[in-house]
């Protein structure tokens, strides 16, 4: 009830105050009138009346003072001043706010990202209940193993933990004939699959359970929804032809990439099939858990699933099975950039901070008089605490609203900006406000506590005359201590920054220059993919090949061109493969990349043949298997022997080259197969016509550039049945590859440009302070015949000595970091990527380069004042003060 | 100068109050009559002025104690009358018995100390 009137008081405060201003002046009429009476004349009465009243502004600011709050008034006139002292500092005020908004910005986008990336959960109902299950052989290299339809139905059945088990089939390229061919991602899920992620139809509906008896529904994805069907709103119930048989689209699903990229289109599989046909069927199982069931309950239960099978099963014994949260099993397999860029971002929200402080320190020492003034007429120091902490708010409040404005547009400029597949999670990067709230916080808190430094000025006013302006000796010890302390830290962190930043400029200058093992100038790459029932034979598919590439041959301007299955920085096969012709199985091999090409493909890529000969086309579908292996391989599988006509057994471990021996007939030099980055990898090539694959590729090679050769090829590779998905010259992959270092480099290099600027910000500020503190010292210094320069190297001096000493706090602060980082940034084995390349985070150049660079800025940010401090008029400053 | 009071202690802050309030238990009436019938009733002893007679009748009316209507005075002036409400008049029986223990207190100890 109270507080009802209080708002309504203050409400229609303007009405309030008439009516009390009216009163008074009735009461002051009355005193008046009753003066009168007494005796006095009118003119007297009214003054007498005026006299008694005292001081009416007082009473009414006392009856004010019970409506209002007193401290909101109090805010209000805090906020005018201090809004009033920032204007009168303009320069201050914009340094500390664009500082701010800056560092709000920057550690803000980079939480966001990483946030979306490795930290949110998956956009399904209760994520948490959703597992990934994969089963591992007890020799094999870490890989899941398919397994079949009927264990799938046997898991299904002991697995009563999981409330649902939904299986992935193999993905692949199918071919949809509209009004033309065109290439489709295919994904085989079974019929759960959709009811078990929780993922909604956009349209129509996802697969029933019926949809599990050889039914012909198809869902598309969005992304196959607006690719090949124009985002056509009609689009359920249609049919069209996938490879060899009708398909009638049922639903649409929103595209999803949390999970690695997704497919045009997802099929059923068919449940209730000879079982015997689906051995090896399931790549990978998804499970949602009942509630109140735990990961381990659901593992034990398959376990024991598998353990009875191992009994009569040979190839499942001892086979474990491992059960992740599915949000963690997909995780992008390489977060070392984010953790990197998020311990970047970090330091510069630390430098943020300390260089705002480090302005608020300054501005205060700078108001000394101020505050020495109104410690000697006797402010209470709880309104000037209350006003410095409102004064801080004042820049904390704007620069992180700014900051977030800023955070919003470089969230969605980072979907455009970041390099092919970084992010595996999308592109579209919700905001993370939890990161800018404790940048806001951080800040905020900081400038409160930084009200100490006025305050331990006003408590020293009373002993000593800091009034006088003359005497202006650069405030007191202690603050100027913390101002200094601020400084170096800042330095310190710079350093920091700068280190990692050449480690990576230098890192990428040297990938730039790491051999490739073969030439992408002029080369191109052509993706086709034959499927369906006219390429199902290994005859039709190198019929297809040859006629292919005969056609691409009559081209002008193409000098070479050969099949392949894959090729250079693209992907590869997998096959583990043991020297000599026995290859027991069970046996472990070693990984190999192996690829089918034709007779000209080390023409074609240029890729050197180092012993004898390559795959020529003498090496027919019915000849000797032979192969050709790098020097990578030649090394690893026959080190010091000669590898040609060495044996060599692949074993067949799901990949499409079944088993075999092959003999070696040369040796070709080392390629860069995944990454510039890489280690050497054993390579094996075989020609295509003894091993044919629909997934094919023509590499090209022409006499010079040709800005019509992409469309050429195009036009002469397609045919009716077989679409070409991809033209693209290898100069791009290689270009893609070092888009992701680049991004690297311009990322860090951003967060150091940042902290060089700001580390400047900060030494000229100390130096400009300590320039006005000196200015008597130098004008005395100048007046007994120093010279200008004398007095400038005097302030470069200072401040390069603070570059020094930030500087090797830093390095000390590096050199810990780069301990704790270890090799963490750097190829590990198994993966083929590292962050770095050819340079240690210790790099003694790159580390003396930021050394160099904190001391440069240092100096070049203190070059001003000290200028400014040789120019000093002696006679000027001496009498001025 | 008039009489600054600034911001009165709590002691006289209350007890100003409570002066208002009982007067105001006679019936509704303007400031300018509660200063003088105050004054009056304590003969000249208790000058209540304006600096602190209107933020107390502020402080009445923001606890609900008192109502205020305009109206006529005695000479046809427009005037703000108080009116002690029921809420007032508790508090009022409250505080009047709790000065009075008070009072009685300090009397003893005048007496006998």
């Amino acid at each position: 009830m109270e507080l009802f009137r209080r708002i309504l008081a203050w409400w229609r405060w303007r009405k309030q105050a008439a009516e009390l201003n009216e009163e008074l002046e009735t009461h002051r009429a009355l005193a008046q009138e009753e003066l009168e009476r007494s005796g006095l004349a009118s003119s007297d009465a009214e003054i007498e009346s005026r006299r008694r009243m005292g001081n009416i502004a007082l009473s009414r600011e006392d009856a004010r003072d019970v409506w209002v709050i007193r401290w909101i008034d109090r805010l209000r006139q805090h906020v005018r001043y201090g809004a009033r002292g920032l204007l009168r500092e303009p320069a201050f005020a914009l340094t500390a706010i664009a500082t701010l908004a800056l560092g709000f910005a920057a550690s803000t986008t980079v939480f966001s990202v990483v946030d979306a990336e490795l930290w949110r959960p998956l956009p399904f109902s209760d994520p948490h209940q959703l597992m990934a299950v994969v089963s591992r052989s007890p020799k094999g290299p870490g890989n899941s193993e398919t397994i079949s339809l009927d264990e799938l139905l046997a898991w299904r059945r002991a697995a009563t933990a999981f409330s649902q088990l939904a299986a992935l089939g193999p993905d692949g390229q199918g071919t949809a004939y509209l009004d033309h061919a065109e290439s489709l991602d295919v994904q085989e899920v079974t019929t759960n699959f959709f009811t078990t992620l929780g993922r909604r139809p956009l349209l129509g509906r996802v697969f029933a359970s019926d949809d599990a008896d050889g039914s012909a529904s198809v869902v598309l994805t969005s992304t196959g929804w607006n690719r090949v069907f124009g985002h056509d709103p009609s689009v359920v119930g249609r049919s069209f032809t996938l490879d060899d048989r009708r398909v009638v689209i049922v639903g649409v699903v929103a595209a999803d990439e949390t999970m690695g990229s997704d497919a045009d289109v997802y099929a059923p599989i068919d449940e209730h099939t000879n079982t015997t046909d689906r051995q090896g069927a399931f790549y990978g199982m998804i499970g949602r858990l009942s509630p109140g069931s735990t990961p381990a309950i659901a593992a034990q239960q398959i376990q024991a699933e598998i353990d009875r099978r191992g009994l009569t099963d040979s190839a499942r014994r001892g086979h474990r099975v491992f059960i992740e949260d599915l949000s963690a099993y997909h995780r992008r397999s390489d977060a070392r950039p984010l953790y990197f860029f998020l311990g970047a971002a970090l330091l510069v929200m630390a430098l943020t901070i300390v260089n705002v402080a480090g302005l608020l320190v300054s501005r205060a020492i700078r108001r000394t008089p101020e505050f020495a003034l109104r410690g000697a007429l006797g402010g209470g120091t709880a309104a000037l605490a209350s006003q410095m902490i409102v004064e801080g708010a004042l820049v904390v409040v704007p620069g992180c609203a700014i900051g977030l404005v800023v955070t919003r547009s470089t969230a969605t400029a980072i979907g455009r900006f970041v390099p092919y597949d970084f992010l595996l999670r999308g592109s579209n990067i919700p905001v993370d406000l939890r990161a800018g709230a404790f940048v806001f916080g951080v800040a905020l808190a900081t400038a409160a506590a930084l009200a100490v430094v006025p305050l331990g000025i006003v408590r020293r006013a009373g002993s000593r005359a800091a009034l006088g302006s003359g005497t202006r000796t650069g405030g007191a010890p202690r603050s100027d201590r913390a101002r200094q302390t601020l400084l170096i830290a800042q330095l310190g962190l710079t350093l920091v920054l700068l280190a990692g930043a050449s480690v990576f400029v230098k890192s990428f200058l040297a990938l730039k220059q790491v051999p490739l093992g073969f030439d992408p100038t002029n080369a191109w790459s052509v993706h086709t993919a034959p499927s369906g029932p006219s390429y199902s034979t290994p005859a039709a598919l190198r019929a297809y090949a040859d006629d292919t590439v005969s056609r691409l041959q009559a081209i002008p301007g193409v000098r070479f061109v050969s099949v392949a299955t894959t090729s250079p920085l693209g992907s590869g096969w997998i096959a583990y493969t043991k020297p000599g012709t026995s290859a027991i199985d069970g046996d472990d091999g070693t990984r190999t990349l192996w690829r089918g090409i034709g007779p000209d493909y080390f023409r074609a890529t240029g890729t050197r043949i180092v012993r004898g000969r390559g795959i020529t086309s003498e090496d027919r579908a019915d000849s000797l298997p032979v192969a050709v292996v790098n020097e990578g391989f030649a090394r690893q599988a026959f080190a010091g022997v000669d590898p040609i006509g060495q044996a060599v057994s692949f074993l067949g471990v799901h990949n499409p080259l079944g088993r075999g021996t092959v003999t070696i007939v040369g040796v070709a030099e080392n390629i860069k197969e995944l990454f510039l980055n890489e280690s050497v990898m054993p390579d094996i090539y075989m020609p295509f016509a003894q091993h044919p694959m629909s997934l094919v590729e023509l590499l090209v090679r022409t006499d010079g550039p040709d800005p019509t050769m992409s469309a050429t090829l195009r036009d002469t590779a397609a045919t009716a049945s077989v679409p070409v998905t991809l033209v693209s010259p290898l100069t791009r992959r290689v270009d893609r590859n070092l888009e992701r270092d680049r991004f690297n480099v311009i990322v860090v290099g951003w967060f150091a440009a940042t902290a060089v600027l700001m580390a400047m910000i900060g030494v000229y500020g100390a130096m400009a302070y300590v320039a006005s503190a000196r200015r008597r010292e130098f004008a005395v210094r100048l007046a007994l015949g120093a010279t200008p320069r004398q007095v400038l190297s005097l302030g470069l001096w200072q401040a390069a000595r603070f570059g020094v000493v930030g500087g090797l706090i830093g390095l000390g602060g590096a050199l810990f970091l780069a301990m704790a980082i270890g090799d963490a940034l750097y190829l590990v084995p198994g993966s083929h990527n590292g962050l770095l390349y050819d340079v240690k985070v210790t790099d003694p150049a790159a580390l003396t380069c930021a050394l160099v660079g904190v001391v440069a800025l240092a100096t070049i940010a203190g070059a001003v004042p000290a200028r400014r401090s040789g120019q000093v008029d002696p006679s000027q400053a001496l009498r001025g003060e | 100068m008039g009489s600054i009071t600034g911001s009165a202690p709590d002691l006289l802050r209350g007890t100003v109050d409570l002066l208002i309030l009982r007067t105001l238990a006679n019936g509704p009436l303007h400031g300018y009559a509660i200063a003088q019938r105050l004054r009056i009733v304590s003969e000249e002893v208790l000058q209540v002025g304006e600096s602190s007679l209107y933020p107390s009748l502020q402080r009445l009316l923001l606890k609900g104690w008192v109502s205020a209507e305009w109206g006529a005075s005695e000479n046809n002036r427009r005037a703000r009358y108080y009116t002690i409400t029921s809420i007032g008049r508790k508090h009022l029986a409250i505080e009047r018995a709790e000065f009075e223990r008070l009072v009685g207190a300090m009397t003893r100890v005048m007496k006998e100390a």
